[in-house]
């Protein structure tokens, strides 16, 4: 498993699926859906967290590679 | 008669009605090079042409500053000047005052000749193109800091998703510094660090549009590790920008909508996966909450208590069945005990009718008994008529006889010493006696005492 914070959004998401594929498999101990559930829901928090950060200003890169406000 | 006039007047007033015609004093023409004279004087000679006619050309060497290129043959040029009549010659011509080398038909051969050159090296092949990742946090804009575009570009990104970082790298797009600059941009972005970038313009003509035909803008673009969408102008506009990015988009606009996920589709999405998530994470507990209760249900089953309660009501059920079994043989008892009652009825009944039989024999029985009396009765008279005869009728007075104890008669006390038993028979019985003394008195004559001793000596 890949830590989350190097995860990109379709990385978590398509984690995200394959999990609950295997929590809806049939034979799947309530421990091993328990973990694929908490490492689901922490991927939905990480997702949400990711994209949800505050409203960013608009920044303009000079030449000097450094930003300023637009 | 009609006046006359000169020539002069008449090329004067040619001359003095082009002057006055307001189109032709500053006016734009396009058209080819031909017949290109540069004169030893400075001034430069040459003709405009096009398919259908021609137009005679001036430029005086005191306005060469407006042409900045060596003008060749061939060239496609657009000239500003002004159209006047050579009175001398009588002809009108141009006389330039600046000279610029025209798009359309140069730079559209030069596009052409771009676009097949890369698309022969494979520039505009799809294996090359990134896919443009469908989340992104990071945008980066490669365009003018002015204009239409950018604000496009930030207003629809923003609306889309009000999280997204937008980071604009001011380019300049149009003249001579605008490829340098726009790869720069693409540069400086890559360095950044951006998830996708919008390199682009708005709408303009083929010039203004035309760094982003450039060679080395379209390398920078290829090159670029960072999927680029292209957004040039108008939806009818085509650079070869377009061709190398991983996307082309109509217009700035388009290009945002593009890159820029939806948040709220987004969240609904997201909030989807949690439930399926949720859902999963509840269907198992349920399941395993079901397994308990199964598991539970069969544990119960064996435990002591069930076991127990089993038992019993097995022993009930086989209760049950004993008691039935004992019943059914009760029920036989009692029909075999009236069958043999029955006949033991008929036993009783016979053995009655055999004692009434046995009755018949008892009346026998009297009638020997009555038999055997008579016969009795005869036997004791018999028997009174003989006792009278016996010796013994003699001891009856309180008589008695004597004998020794070896039985023999004694007749005379001489036969009897002292110390002698004696036995002493009377009427009623016998006495043992022991002799004292004898004492013999005067001999007495014996008279025929024998015969009755030896008769009472059988009969004893």
């Amino acid at each position: 498993m890949q830590e989350e914070s190097t995860m990109t959004l379709e990385e978590a998401f398509a984690r995200i699926e394959e999990l609950t594929q295997k929590m809806e498999t049939e034979g799947a101990t309530l421990e091993e859906t328990f973990a694929c559930y908490e490492e689901g829901m922490r991927l939905v928090r990480f997702c949400q967290e990711a994209v949800s950060r505050v409203e960013q200003k608009v920044l303009k890169i000079n030449e000097d590679g450094g930003t300023d406000d637009f | 008669m009609r006046k006359a006039y000169s020539v002069s007047q008449i090329n004067a007033y040619i001359r003095n009605m082009f002057a006055e015609d307001y189109l032709l004093r500053s006016v734009l023409v396009r058209g080819e090079v031909s017949n290109c004279k540069y004169h030893s004087s400075g001034h430069i000679y040459f003709t405009l042409k096009d398919a259908k006619g021609t137009l005679s050309c001036v430029m005086f060497a005191g306005r060469r500053g407006g042409l900045s290129f060596t003008m060749r043959e061939g060239d496609q040029v657009i000239v500003l000047g002004s159209v006047e009549v050579y009175e001398r010659t009588g002809q009108y011509q141009l006389y330039a005052s600046r000279i610029l080398a025209d798009g359309a038909g140069a730079l559209n051969e030069k596009y052409e000749r771009l676009k097949k050159k890369l698309e022969e090296q494979g520039m505009f092949d799809e294996s090359y193109k990134q896919p443009i990742p469908p989340y992104i946090r990071t945008l980066g804009v490669v365009t003018a800091p002015t204009g239409a575009a950018v604000r496009d570009i930030i207003n629809v990104s923003l609306r889309r998703n009000p999280h997204i970082q937008i980071v604009l790298y001011p380019a300049v797009v149009q003249g001579d510094q605008a490829p340098d600059s726009i790869i720069r941009g693409i540069r400086a972005l890559e360095e950044y660090g951006v998830d996708v970038m919008i390199v682009g313009r708005g709408g303009g003509s083929l010039e203004d549009l035309w760094a982003f035909n450039e060679e080395r803008v379209a390398e920078a673009v290829f090159d670029c590790s960072v999927p680029v969408i292209s957004a040039v102008g108008h939806e009818t506009d085509t650079v070869i920008t377009d061709y190398v990015a991983d996307l082309r988009a109509p217009t700035p606009s388009a290009a945002a909508e593009l890159a820029v996920f939806d948040y709220e589709r987004f969240m609904r999405d997201l909030s989807m996966r949690k439930n399926r998530l949720d859902l999963g994470m509840q269907r198992r507990i349920e399941d395993v909450r079901a397994r308990i209760v199964r598991a539970g249900r069969d544990l119960d089953h064996l435990s002591p208590r069930s076991r127990i309660e089993r038992q019993r009501l097995l022993i009930r059920e086989r209760q049950r069945r004993l008691q039935v079994l004992m019943d059914r043989r009760l029920d036989q008892d009692r029909r075999r005990a009236d069958r043999e009652d029955f006949f033991r009825f008929r036993m009783e009944s016979a053995l009655e009718a055999a004692r009434g039989r046995l009755h018949a024999g008892d009346r026998l029985d009297v009638l020997m008994d009555r038999k055997l009396e008579r016969a009795r009765t005869r036997l004791r008279l018999s028997a009174a008529a003989l006792d009278s005869l016996s010796p013994l009728k003699k001891l009856s007075g309180g008589y008695g006889r004597i004998s020794g104890e070896d039985g023999r008669a004694i007749l005379s006390v001489r036969q009897i010493s002292p110390g002698d038993r004696i036995l002493i028979r009377m009427r009623d019985g016998r006495a043992r006696a022991l002799a004292e003394e004898v004492l013999p008195e005067e001999e007495i004559p014996e008279t025929g005492g024998k015969s009755l001793t030896d008769t009472l000596d059988t009969e004893g």
